[in-house]
């Protein structure tokens, strides 16, 4: 079967709007949020792990982009570029039509609506439509491929990029520009402070003060491109392969996880299953754990279930500390950092915990990044509704 | 285009629900949550996440699909929208702007996530392969159709429900796709792996023999590239069939849908293939990502090869060919 190769990364990010920017704060392992500034959004907690200003796109036939879709089109331009295909087109001989585009998104470009309400207008003609960032990226990246937008809440991106390495087997297409993207929304957060799933100081996954999660914004876009493409240009760069996935649903709750984790570890298994890799070749886990207390529980004792006693002792990247819980692209902010992790071989620190819970037995490093030369990271998302998937990035041979 | 050598899928039952079909036309009152939902449990679920359960439910009544004799990790969903959130997010939205957020009911918080819907067909069902909602707009529906039959085809279950569902929503939508005004609803479909549904004597429906869907880009302000696009797309999903083949062109009307249509036609009369276009419920476009659902529920009463095209004024065409199962 066609293996599926990362050829390409784009970020934009509170740490950072480009990749070695990124990087470097994932090894500072400290980021702050900040009190959102938005008049409108009267609620106890407006937490944010936000990023700043950045210039959206021109608005072209998708239309108007919000600041999903912009962080979206950054992302994308970035990736694309690092896969040396931005300069390609036309003479080169890559077919736009083969390239597409995968995209998980909880909200979309909410930020039109919810500013369209504060000026007390509504969107009209294309800017209605609240979900087009894959349009976006497609149109401002020149792509006319497969073009699929996930909205599967917090798993959205990780199952666009599931979706996306199926289209590149399946010889639908060759290269997908596949990720996520998630911009502040109002909304959003308040049903969060309404649900009481916010904490009031970070976002502190294991900890065993933790109080729930903190929401984050940003976009984590990847190239994911055949190898017999990324051969046939002449490409030999490859951040990682995306070796399986597995897919579950709890069928349970709206929002609370089923207790006995079956279906998070059969996504797992199935994870592993599709990649034909055993649970002791598993080198690193970039977990879900959003810092909400039944979720993180739940998910320790499935790693212990599927990776068994290793579960305790290897080590566990906790993303959302430092970006906070960026939705839609929660997924794909995990498997961007799997992919760096397993092209640069350190686990970068994680950000401290005051007190780590031990009913969490996960092992969690800090201080120093870990050398590790990751054969294989395994990453999960899981969402609203009990929609669970695990994929697993491996080196491949490079 | 579908792989060509995974399993045959079919469609085995179709359920839905519109003002067209209820016999209403107005802000929700032509649906009966009692009747389609029963007494209780659905008070705190959006108008969009009622219709899906209903039309799920029709659905597989009318495939006599009862999921409880599968295992739980067998049957999927895959659910297209646009706006099954955006009306009760606005309502939100001004709750916390004018009271704030400890207003707003905690049993209803969670529907401002617009996977809500697909997830309370597992929920209420035990569908547990898994869940997925896609949001394109106008083409997500087809999309969930064509989702469905690849991800049988690679085996992540042995059947599933397909569909889209609607709220109405507020402002331009309508207008930018050419219709008067908007509606709402939802329409499901079972879709089986064909030699499952074969052993298990389900009503006999139609093959979803292939499909696609993709971003017209540069294609849009080209006629040559937009015929040439559309064409090649075609040719692949309907190679090898030549004749009539029922049609339900793009719903709406709007400029890239007329310019799709035409290359369509041009392309089929190129092709020795004999469209026969058919005004089915949903051709004027206003139930979005629902309309090309209701089409190809039309379409799929015919006896013979048929194909519904879908196409959204953002730049996205989708299509897919049923032909009758063999």
């Amino acid at each position: 079967m066609e293996r599926v190769l990362i050829t390409g990364l784009g970020v934009v990010s509170c740490l950072g709007l480009d990749l070695e920017s990124y990087w470097r704060g994932l090894l500072a392992a400290h980021s702050t949020p900040h009190p959102v500034d938005d008049p409108d959004a009267q609620m106890r907690n407006r937490l944010l792990y936000g990023i700043g200003p950045v210039p959206p796109p021109p608005t072209d036939r998708s239309g108007r982009p919000g600041r999903t879709s912009t962080f979206a089109v950054h992302a994308g331009y970035q990736a694309l570029r690092d896969a040396g295909l931005l300069d390609d087109f036309g003479d080169a001989g890559v077919d736009q039509t083969r390239m597409g585009v995968a995209v998980g998104t909880g909200v979309g470009d909410c930020s039109l609506p919810e500013r369209a309400r504060q000026e007390g207008v509504t969107p009209d003609g294309l800017d209605a439509f609240p979900f087009k960032v894959a349009s976006a990226i497609a149109s401002h990246l020149g792509l006319a491929g497969p073009v699929l937008s996930v909205s599967t809440a917090c798993s959205a991106s990780a199952y666009s990029v599931s979706l996306a390495a199926d289209a590149i087997r399946d010889g639908q297409t060759d290269v997908m520009v596949a990720g996520g993207a998630d911009g502040y929304t109002r909304v959003g957060v308040a049903c969060f402070n309404r649900l009481g799933a916010l904490d009031p100081e970070r976002c502190r996954p294991f900890d065993a003060d933790r109080r729930g999660t903190v929401f984050g914004e940003g976009a984590a876009l990847m190239v994911l491109e055949s190898e017999s493409h990324a051969r046939r240009r002449g490409h030999d760069r490859h951040y990682g392969v995306v070796e399986g996935a597995g897919w579950s649903c709890d069928g349970h709750h709206a929002t609370a996880p089923e207790s006995e984790a079956h279906q998070i570890v059969r996504a797992m298994r199935a994870a592993l299953a599709e990649a034909d890799v055993s649970p002791d070749e598993v080198d690193c886990v970039i977990p879900h754990g959003t810092g909400t207390p039944l979720n993180d529980v739940v998910e320790s004792r499935a790693l212990h279930r599927v990776l068994g006693p290793a579960a305790a002792t290897l080590p566990v990247y906790s993303l959302k500390a430092l970006l906070g819980h960026t939705g839609g692209a929660a997924g794909a902010f995990s498997l961007l950092t799997a992919a760096l992790i397993l092209e640069r071989g350190v686990v970068p620190p994680n950000t401290p915990v005051a007190r780590h819970d031990p009913e969490c037995d996960i092992a969690l490093h800090f201080g120093v990044p870990l050398p590790a030369e990751p054969r294989h990271v395994l990453v999960n998302a899981y969402a609203f509704g009990g929609n669970n998937i695990s994929i697993l990035v491996g080196r491949g041979e490079r | 285009m579908i792989r060509p050598d995974i399993e045959r899928v079919v469609l085995t039952g179709c359920g839905l629900v519109c003002p067209e079909t209820e016999g209403g036309d107005g802000d929700g009152a032509w649906f009966d949550p009692v009747r389609h939902l029963g007494a209780r449990g659905w008070r705190y679920l959006t108008p969009a996440t009622r219709y899906v359960l209903a039309a799920a439910q029709l659905a597989m009544t009318d495939a006599r699909f009862d999921p409880g004799t599968m295992a739980d990790d067998d049957v999927g969903v895959v659910i297209g929208t646009n706006f099954a959130a955006a009306p009760v997010v606005g309502r939100f939205d001004e709750v916390v702007a004018t009271g704030g957020a400890d207003d707003l009911s905690p049993a209803e918080a969670p529907n401002f996530s617009v996977n809500i819907p697909a997830s309370q067909i597992s929920m209420r069902h035990g569908l547990r392969a898994f869940n997925l909602s896609l949001t394109n707009p106008i083409v997500a529906g087809l999309e969930a159709v064509l989702t469905l039959r690849t991800a049988l085809g690679w085996g992540r279950a042995r059947a599933g429900i397909a569909g889209g569902t609607e709220d109405r929503p507020d402002g331009g939508a309508a207008q930018a796709v050419g219709a008067p005004s908007a509606s709402e609803g939802a329409c499901c479909v079972i879709l089986e792996r064909a030699a499952d549904a074969r052993e298990r004597g389900a009503p006999a429906g139609p093959e979803v023999a292939d499909g696609f869907s993709v971003f017209l880009g540069k294609a849009v302000d080209d006629p040559g590239l937009l015929a040439d696009a559309v064409g090649s797309r075609l040719a692949m999903i309907l190679d090898g069939v030549t004749g009539p083949v029922a049609y339900a062109p793009p719903a709406g009307s709007f400029l890239l849908r007329d310019q799709v249509v035409e290359a369509c036609t041009r392309w089929a009369a190129g092709a020795g293939v004999e469209l026969t276009r058919l005004d089915l419920l949903g051709a004027a476009g206003h139930h979005f990502t629902v309309s090309p659902l209701l089409q190809l529920v039309g379409l799929a009463a015919e006896h013979g090869p048929a194909l519904v095209l879908a196409t959204s004024p953002h730049g996205h065409i989708a299509g897919v060919h049923l032909r009758p199962a063999s």
